[in-house]
């Protein structure tokens, strides 16, 4: 169909290409990435119910009610009162799982910096300098890919001591080596480049060519890289806080709630439902999202 | 005129695995203010080492093994990584051949240009971008102002070599070392680029040293020719002596080789066989092979540099 348009002088012209009204932007993107929103609600979501956990709760999370048990003694299925049901000592499954996203979060999030930071640098100068660094660089990196990676942090948290701080900082010591040798395929490619010769005619030094010519080359990939490992991470935590090492009871954590609705849970499966749920759409969105945002950053997807 | 950049007895080698194997052998020239050198030869013939190795940006198996490349009243050679990288992009600039991929795609502009600025001479903030659109208006970009703040994405070759141009003329080297600027580029481009940077070189007093295998834009462009082949150099001196009375075989072969707009022919000339492998040179004269005009003593010895007359020399017996 094409458009005919008056110009100053009054004569009718029919414009070769038809002039039809953009979509609008952010529906455009939708569109082509509804992966990345999917998982950016979910990861928004999270985030919120995080950070404003206690304008959010009901009860206090720790406190045991004496309303919250039933006759018997039991838990109680979710009310009016008690919305998501109470555990087996009379505490609020509601808050202790808005709780419980703020354990997760802050552990996914820490850990996945320390070794976001030490897997890039590592990776960087592995693959920037070769030869020599980066054979003991990746024979490190496949040491730590060939121990369990559960049993080192277990080890470690063990001799630090039990604590939320500590736990991240295990998993994020630990948890370097997949993005290190990611970072370091990148940067053998990159380097290659004429432009860093160019920057090295223009007499850059190393330090510079590393942090203003090769790294912001390699950014995409790690971005998609830590938003997945934020998501195994929290999964990690949830593991390690259901075997006991993790987050210590009395305070909430999806993976210590897990552990004790299990020894209820014939009788009572709603302590299982609901942390089992948030733990179950956490890691989806920062699943979803990674998987999107690599869809994104992938030049040869047609756009 | 005064020399700003003498090549004594260059010889730059690779370690492969059968030892280190010389990609360069004795290589000098020499290069005058303001004046323009071209250096020409087939693919693989020593013309990018040369030039890599007077920036000393070899790769890591490469190693300047003897000679002086003497810059200003400094040997290059002798110099310290950090005294050189004060050299690299301020003193000597650099162009390369491909201007795809000789611009950082995820830099703007007006920051690329103003790289060597920002290193050498600490140029910041709004100094630094006006300097970035003087330098986009002297080579010749329309729409400066707005050009500095694209990403390379959104210019054409022409341009993007015109950019390169530009971030080599940041600091206003005294040499400019050209590896076939446009070699990546159609013939109209060409023109227009090597029309800007003879400008520019006039206008700067800026000596350049032009890496090409285009006998036309040696032609063109230079003040005087080396022709290098296999590593050495086999034929020097201006650029009209070796135009008019080529003396070497192999340069004659070159000039034959140009198609002529007068003559009608099925086939071009070309020389025949093929550049003798690094690793096995012959002893003696290394283009022997495949001269036509070759007897037992050029494969005996190598002849050397003789001269033809004043500052005309070639490597060859019949001088």
């Amino acid at each position: 169909m094409a458009t005919v348009m008056e110009t100053q002088n009054g004569i009718k012209q029919t414009l070769a290409y038809p002039q039809k009204k953009p979509a609008p932007r952010v529906w455009r993107l939708l569109k082509a990435y509804p992966l990345v929103f999917l998982g950016g609600i979910l990861v928004l979501g999270l985030i919120f119910v995080a950070v404003f956990a206690p304008q959010l709760q009901h009860f206090n999370p720790n406190q045991q009610f004496q309303n919250g048990l039933s006759a018997m003694g039991g838990p109680l299925p979710p009310n009016s009162t008690f919305v998501f049901g109470t555990d087996d000592l009379g505490r609020d499954i509601f808050s202790r799982v808005l709780f419980g996203a703020r354990v997760s979060l802050e552990v996914g999030v820490f850990s996945s910096i320390i070794s976001l930071f030490i897997g890039t640098s590592l990776g960087i100068i592995s693959g920037y300098f070769g030869k020599f660094v980066d054979t003991v660089i990746m024979r490190l990196t496949d040491i730590m890919l060939a121990f369990p990676l559960i049993l080192f942090v277990v080890a470690l948290v063990a001799s630090l001591g039990q604590s939320i701080t500590n736990l991240f900082i295990a998993i994020g010591v630990l948890g370097w080596a997949v993005t290190a040798r990611v970072v370091r395929a990148q940067v053998l490619s990159v380097k290659e480049y004429e432009y860093v010769q160019a920057a090295k005619a223009l007499g850059a030094s190393n330090w510079r060519i590393l942090t203003k010519i090769i790294f912001p080359n390699i950014i995409p990939p790690v971005i998609v890289l830590t938003t997945l490992s934020i998501g195994n991470n929290m999964l990690l935590e949830s593991t390690l806080s259901y075997l006991g090492i993790g987050v210590a009871p009395p305070n909430a954590s999806w993976g210590n709630m897990l552990a004790e609705g299990q020894q209820v849970f014939q009788y009572a499966p709603w302590l299982l439902y609901y942390p089992g749920l948030a733990l179950l759409l956490a890691v989806l969105g920062f699943n979803l999202l990674g998987d999107g945002l690599r869809e994104a950053f992938n030049p040869r997807r047609v756009r | 005129m005064s020399t700003i950049l003498s090549v004594e007895h260059l010889t730059t080698s690779f370690g492969t695995t059968s030892g280190y194997v010389p990609a360069i052998d004795d290589v000098s020239f020499h290069i005058d203010k303001g004046e323009t050198l071209g250096i020409v030869g087939e693919s693989g013939c020593g013309k990018s080492v040369t030039s890599l190795s007077i920036m000393k940006l070899l790769t890591a198996n490469g190693k300047i093994q003897s000679g002086s490349i003497q810059f200003e009243d400094r040997d290059l050679v002798k110099l310290s990584e950090a005294d050189m990288r004060k050299v690299r992009g301020n003193d000597i600039a650099m162009i390369f051949q491909e201007p795809m991929t000789s611009l950082n795609p995820v830099h703007k502009i007006g920051k690329q240009i103003t790289e060597s600025l920002r290193i050498h001479k600490g140029m910041r903030g709004p100094a630094a971008r006006a300097r970035a659109i003087e330098l986009l208006n002297l080579v010749g970009i329309p729409r400066a102002a707005e050009i500095v703040d694209e990403y390379p994405h959104r210019l054409s070759g022409g341009m993007r070599q015109r950019v390169m141009i530009a971030i080599a003329m940041a600091c206003d080297p005294k040499l400019l070392i050209a590896d076939e600027p446009t070699t990546a580029l159609d013939v109209t481009i060409q023109a227009q680029i090597l029309d800007l940077m003879r400008k520019l070189k006039a206008e700067r007093q800026m000596a350049m040293m032009l890496i090409t295998h285009d006998l036309g834009v040696v032609a063109e462009m230079c003040d005087r020719v080396v022709v290098m082949y296999a590593g050495k150099v086999v034929e020097q001196g201006n650029v009209r002596d070796i135009f008019r009375n080529p003396t070497h075989p192999y340069t004659i072969g070159l000039l034959n080789s140009i198609p002529k707009l007068d003559e009608r022919k099925t086939r071009l000339d070309s020389i025949p066989g093929a550049v003798p492998s690094i690793e096995n040179m012959p002893a003696g004269c290394r283009f022997a092979a495949r001269c036509e005009h070759a007897t037992q003593r050029c494969a005996d010895a190598d002849p050397g540099l003789r001269d033809v007359s004043g500052d005309y020399q070639a490597r060859c017996v019949l001088v």
